[in-house]
C-alpha cells in the first residue's frame, strides 16, 4: 500500500514544482470589503500554488472567503492587493481558459439545453455545425444527449447541474472553478455526480478548483484539500489526499479515506466552533 | 364527487351574472336605470347597423393603440437605460416617481387647454399614462435579472453587448409583457376618461352623449363594449406570454 501510494505520488502529484507545471499562482492576496460598519477582511495574505491538471478542494466555514477566492481567480471580483497569475499571466477579468460552475446552476431558462451548452461556443464565433457537434459531445459526456431540446425547467436539479458542467466543459477551459456545485442536490444525486465528475476529469484533464462544505466530498474528489478559516479568511492548512484514482463510492469505505476524512473533519469542525463563538 | 371543469364554471358564472342582471332590471325602480340585457342587445344592433358603433370603436382603438405604442416605444429604451446606467437612473427617477403619483386624468385639463380636444390631446394623455406604468414595470424587470446569469455569461466570454442582447433582453422579456398588460389597461381607462371630458367620437363620448338623453341602454352598451375589448386585449397579451415565455419556471394551476 505504502509503495503503491508513493508511486502514485510520482505519477499524479508530481512533487517537483517545475515552472511550466504551475497553473495558478496566488501570492499575498488580500480582499477587504468596505461595509457601513467598517471593513471586513474576506481574504488575508493568501498564498497558493495549484499545479496543472490538479484537483483541489476548498473547505471551511461560511464567511471564510472561499467563494471570494474563487471569484477572484475567475476574474469576477477584484482583489484589494496581491497577485494572481494563471499560466504566468496576471488575472484581469474572466478569461476563456477559466470556466465556472455555480451552485445555482445559472442556466439560461429561455434557451434549450443544447443552446445553453452552445452559448460559449457561439461567443467564440464557431459555426452552427461546429458548435452543435461540440455541444452534443459534451452533453453525451454528462449523459444528457436525449435532453438536448428540453428547457431547463423540465430538468431535475442534478440534470441542470450536469448541463452547467457540460456548458463549462464545452468551451474547453484549462481551469474549472466550481462553487459548491452539488450543494443543493440530494445525497444520491451528489454521489452520482461526484463519480461522473471524476470520470470526466480523468478523460479530459483539467485543473479543478472545487469549493464544498462537505468534507467527504472534498476527500473523494481532491488530490489536495485546502482548509480555510474565517475572520479573517485565510488558508489554514493544506492536506494531501494520497488515495489513488480511479475513486468511486466504495473508496469511501477505504481505511485511509476515513482516516483523512476524520482528520480534515476535526480541523474544519474546530473552525466552525471558532466562528460560532 | 366529480370535479366540475373550470371552463364550465366560467360559463355558469357568466350565465348566472346575466340572469341576475335580467332579474334586477325587471324591478321597475331599478329597471329605469339598469335596462334589460335584451334592450342593450337591440341597441347594439341599432348602433352597429347605423355604423356609429364601428366608428366609435375604431376611433377609441386608434387612440389607445397610438398612445400605447408611443408609450412602449419610449418606455423600453428609457427603462433599459435606467437599469443599465446609474447616471440615467439618477436623472429620470425623480421625474418618474413624481408623475406616477398623479392620476393621468388630472392632466387632462392641462392637455385640453394646450392641445385642444383633437386627437393629439387624447394620444398625449394616453402616452403619459402608459409610459409611466410601463417604464416602471420594465425597469423593475431589468433590475431583477439574476446577477448569476450575467456572471455565467461573462465567464463564458460574453462582452457587454452580448450580455445585453443575450441575457438582459430575454430575461426581462416576461416583465415587458407584464408592462404591456398594465400599459394597455392604463391606456383604456385613461382614454375613456379623456373622451368623457370632450370628444366628438369614441366609446367614452358615446356614453357621455347617451347619458345626456338618458339613453341608459346605450350607456350600458358602451360600458359592456369597453369591458369586452379590454378583456380581449388582455387575453391576447396573455396568449403571447404563454407562447413566448413558456420557458419560465412558474407554478401551473
Amino acid at each position: 500500500m505504502a509503495g503503491n501510494t508513493s508511486k502514485l505520488m510520482n505519477n499524479v502529484i508530481n512533487p517537483q514544482h517545475s515552472k511550466e507545471q504551475i497553473k495558478i499562482e496566488i501570492k499575498g492576496l488580500n480582499k477587504v470589503y468596505k461595509t457601513r460598519t467598517g471593513e471586513t477582511i474576506a481574504l488575508q495574505n493568501t498564498d497558493l500554488t495549484i499545479k496543472n491538471n490538479e484537483f483541489v478542494c476548498v473547505v471551511g466555514p461560511s464567511g471564510c472567503g472561499k467563494t471570494t477566492l474563487l471569484n477572484i481567480i475567475g476574474g469576477l471580483e477584484e482583489s484589494t492587493s496581491g497577485s494572481i497569475k494563471v499560466e504566468g499571466v496576471e488575472v484581469k477579468g474572466p478569461g476563456k481558459e477559466r470556466g465556472v460552475v455555480f451552485q445555482q446552476y445559472a442556466l439560461f431558462p429561455w434557451k434549450t439545453v443544447l443552446k445553453n451548452v452552445e452559448f460559449g461556443l457561439k461567443l467564440r464565433g464557431l459555426s452552427k455545425q461546429e458548435r452543435q457537434a461540440k455541444a452534443e459531445h459534451y452533453l453525451d459526456l454528462v449523459g444528457l444527449k436525449d435532453f438536448a431540446h428540453a428547457y431547463p425547467k423540465e430538468l431535475s436539479g442534478g440534470m441542470k447541474q450536469r448541463v452547467a458542467i457540460a456548458r463549462a466543459y464545452a468551451v474547453e477551459p484549462e481551469v474549472l472553478l466550481m462553487d459548491e456545485p452539488f450543494g443543493a442536490l440530494d445525497a444520491q444525486t451528489r454521489a452520482q455526480l461526484q463519480e461522473e465528475l471524476l470520470k470526466t476529469w480523468q478523460k479530459e484533464k483539467k485543473t479543478c478548483f472545487f469549493i464544498t462544505h462537505d468534507v467527504e466530498e472534498a476527500v473523494i474528489l481532491a488530490q489536495r484539500v485546502i482548509i480555510m478559516s474565517a475572520r479573517p479568511g485565510r488558508i489554514k492548512e493544506i492536506i494531501e489526499v494520497d488515495i489513488p484514482y480511479p475513486r468511486d463510492q466504495s473508496t469511501k469505505l477505504d481505511e485511509r479515506f476515513i482516516e483523512i476524512k476524520n482528520e480534515i473533519w476535526s480541523k474544519v469542525y474546530r473552525e466552525y466552533l471558532e466562528v460560532s463563538k | 364527487m366529480k370535479k366540475i371543469p373550470n371552463w364550465l364554471l366560467t360559463v355558469i358564472s357568466i350565465i348566472v351574472g346575466l340572469g341576475v342582471w335580467y332579474l334586477l332590471s325587471s324591478i321597475p325602480s331599478i329597471g329605469a336605470i339598469l335596462t334589460t340585457p335584451g334592450k342593450v342587445l337591440s341597441s347594439f344592433f341599432k348602433e352597429v347597423s347605423s355604423g356609429r358603433m364601428w366608428s366609435n370603436v375604431s376611433t377609441s382603438l386608434l387612440r389607445v393603440l397610438g398612445g400605447f405604442s408611443l408609450g412602449l416605444l419610449f418606455a423600453i429604451p428609457v427603462a433599459f437605460a435606467m437599469a443599465w446606467y446609474s447616471l440615467v437612473r439618477a436623472i429620470f427617477d425623480p421625474w418618474i416617481q413624481f408623475f406616477r403619483t398623479i392620476p393621468p386624468i388630472a392632466l387632462i385639463p392641462l392637455v385640453i387647454v394646450s392641445q385642444g380636444v383633437g386627437e393629439s390631446a387624447k394620444i398625449s394623455v394616453i402616452f403619459v399614462a402608459t409610459f409611466l406604468v410601463m417604464v416602471i414595470s420594465i425597469f423593475q424587470g431589468v433590475r431583477n435579472v439574476d446577477p448569476t446569469l450575467i456572471r455565467a455569461a461573462r465567464v463564458l466570454g460574453a462582452k457587454d453587448k452580448d450580455i445585453f442582447l443575450e441575457v438582459i433582453v430575454p430575461a426581462s422579456f416576461p416583465y415587458i409583457l407584464v408592462g404591456i398588460r398594465l400599459g394597455l389597461a392604463a391606456a383604456w381607462t385613461t382614454l375613456v376618461a379623456a373622451e368623457l371630458t370632450g370628444a366628438n367620437k369614441g366609446l367614452g363620448n358615446m356614453i357621455m352623449e347617451a347619458s345626456l338623453y338618458f339613453r341608459m341602454d346605450v350607456v350600458i352598451l358602451g360600458i359592456v363594449v369597453i369591458g369586452i375589448i379590454g378583456l380581449a386585449m388582455d387575453k391576447f397579451v396573455l396568449f403571447l406570454e404563454r407562447r413566448l415565455t413558456g420557458w419560465q419556471e412558474i407554478r401551473q394551476s
